[in-house]
């Protein structure tokens, strides 16, 4: 089983009450951001839209940051969630070289890095991660990735690093093109 | 531009380690300047070799410096533990041994006797060097994501590791006319004017056969650094936008143009002048030579261009 996330990028209105309740639930300090929206540059459609996606950990299938950590401080549970291991943490921020998306960080004050739990806390006792939890729009979803949930959506947006490297677990619903009418003379 | 000062300073000061042995060790079997390979030496009573003992300290201040890397130094020790998988580990691992085996090669008679010894510090070595150079081969940093880590810090050892056992050996008296098993090698031209030293030619002769060697070998050292840089800069160009990127940031940086002059072009100029004054050339190489890798190695950590969101776009 491989837990991920939906984002779905016609929904996402860009709020960041998926940011705000990231950091309410895990308490983490003013400069990690273990969830975060990136706006959709204007220029990637063939005309400019207005969209955003928020990621966070991906939860690799082939987790890069598990790969490289000296100190073990990854284990990847058997639902897919990449765990990390604050304890076992050195600061050396191999992790943070090797991840294509930026996801582990360090934290100046701790001189560790850390990064998104997908709240298996929550998973565990039934409940929603917090950002999903607190989604207003459902744009972002908490999804199977060997269920049906998959069907018509994407691996990538423009923007979205190779996911060929490691395997993310995360899918996307692009945003739907709008139409541009006007006079052709 | 984070310049990641303690692991500049690490690595670079690993390589030379690394290299400034190998040298030392490959001169040993030519010259009796150690006593490595049992050919006597200055080593003869049972006191540490002082060339290695310096080597060994340069060592021990890069794993000392290393630390500093770390946000948790104390807990360093758990870097041991993931050696199946992570480079990381590996390396550290490997520069341990080699700092071990160094140290008892410098401190200890009868383990710089061995025969194995040499080529077991030699190995671990080479081995802590292609550990370190293949930490970054990471496909999240494309223009790192090749050999070029691995064959650079290479010539680091190379290069940075010659020109600090050149350094070593001023001044160390070698015998004129020593034959080891392969028959006579002229060390410095030291008929007249009183015995020679390995760099120094003695008063009023010309420095020999080997001197020349050192210093062409050297030589080489730099023009393969240099051109290999110019190589793999071209390549970049090729490669993706982060790889671009990359290049953009090495051909803007200050800090890169101060290594071309300071690390290739000033020791080159230094070597093809051989008519200088050497003991003072070989203090001037070895700083110039130092100062330029350490700058090379800030510009490696400090322009690379990672994988990111909207990286490219």
């Amino acid at each position: 089983m491989q837990l991920g996330f939906l984002v779905d990028a016609e929904k996402c209105i860009g709020c960041q009450s998926c940011e705000m309740a990231c950091k309410n639930e895990n308490q983490v300090d003013a400069l990690p951001r273990w969830r975060r929206v990136y706006p959709l540059g204007e220029g990637n459609y063939p005309w400019p839209e207005r969209n955003f996606m928020s990621l966070a950990c991906n939860h690799c299938a082939r987790p890069e940051c598990l790969r490289v950590c000296p100190v073990r401080a990854y284990t990847k549970r058997p639902d897919g969630v990449v765990v990390h291991n604050h304890d076992r943490c050195i600061g050396c921020r191999s992790c943070i070289m090797a991840c294509p998306y930026g996801a582990p960080q360090y934290n100046p004050r701790l001189k560790k890095v850390e990064k998104c739990s997908f709240c298996y806390q929550r998973i565990d006792r039934g409940q929603m991660p917090a950002c999903v939890q607190a989604c207003s729009v459902e744009a972002l979803q908490l999804i199977r990735l060997d269920s049906p949930d998959v069907m018509g959506t994407v691996d990538r947006l423009p923007g979205f690093p190779d996911p060929s490297i490691t395997g993310p677990s995360v899918r996307f619903i692009p945003p739907v093109m709008g139409r541009q009418v006007r006079r052709d003379q | 531009m984070e310049l990641e000062l303690p692991l500049v300073f690490f690595t670079v000061f690993t390589q030379m380690a690394v290299g400034g042995f190998i040298f030392l060790w490959w001169l040993g079997n030519r010259v009796p300047v150690l006593s490595l390979t049992g050919t006597g030496g200055s080593g003869a009573g049972h006191r540490p070799e002082r060339p290695l003992l310096v080597l060994a300290g340069v060592q021990g201040l890069a794993l000392v410096l290393s630390l500093f890397h770390l946000g948790q130094p104390l807990a360093a020790y758990r870097a041991l533990a993931h050696l199946d998988t992570s480079w990381l580990s590996r390396e550290v691992v490997l520069t341990s041994m080699f700092f071990a085996s160094l140290a008892a090669c410098a401190l200890l008679e009868g383990y710089r006797r061995l025969t194995a010894a040499p080529w077991l510090t030699a190995l671990l070595g080479v081995l802590a060097v292609v550990a370190s150079g293949l930490v970054y081969m990471l496909p999240a940093r494309p223009a790192w994501n090749n050999l070029w880590p691995v064959f650079s810090f290479g010539m680091t050892a190379w290069v940075g590791g010659m020109a600090l056992g050149a350094f070593l050996l001023q001044g160390m008296p070698v015998t004129a006319g020593y034959q080891p098993a392969g028959g006579t090698v002229p060390v410095a031209a030291a008929s007249e004017g009183g015995p020679g030293t390995l760099l120094t030619a003695p008063a009023g002769g010309e420095a020999g056969p080997l001197p020349n060697a050192i210093r062409q070998l050297l030589l080489a050292g730099l023009a393969v650094s240099l051109g290999a840089t110019i190589l793999y800069l071209s390549t970049l160009t090729g490669g993706g936008p982060e790889a671009r990127a990359t290049l953009g940031n090495i051909i803007s940086a200050p800090l890169f143009w101060l290594r071309v002059v300071l690390g290739w072009l000033l020791p080159g100029l230094l070597l093809l002048r051989p008519r200088t004054d050497n003991r003072s050339k070989a203090v001037l190489l070895l700083v110039l030579v130092v100062l330029g890798e350490l700058l090379g190695r800030a510009v490696f950590y400090g322009t690379v261009v990672p994988m990111g969101i909207n990286q490219g776009f």
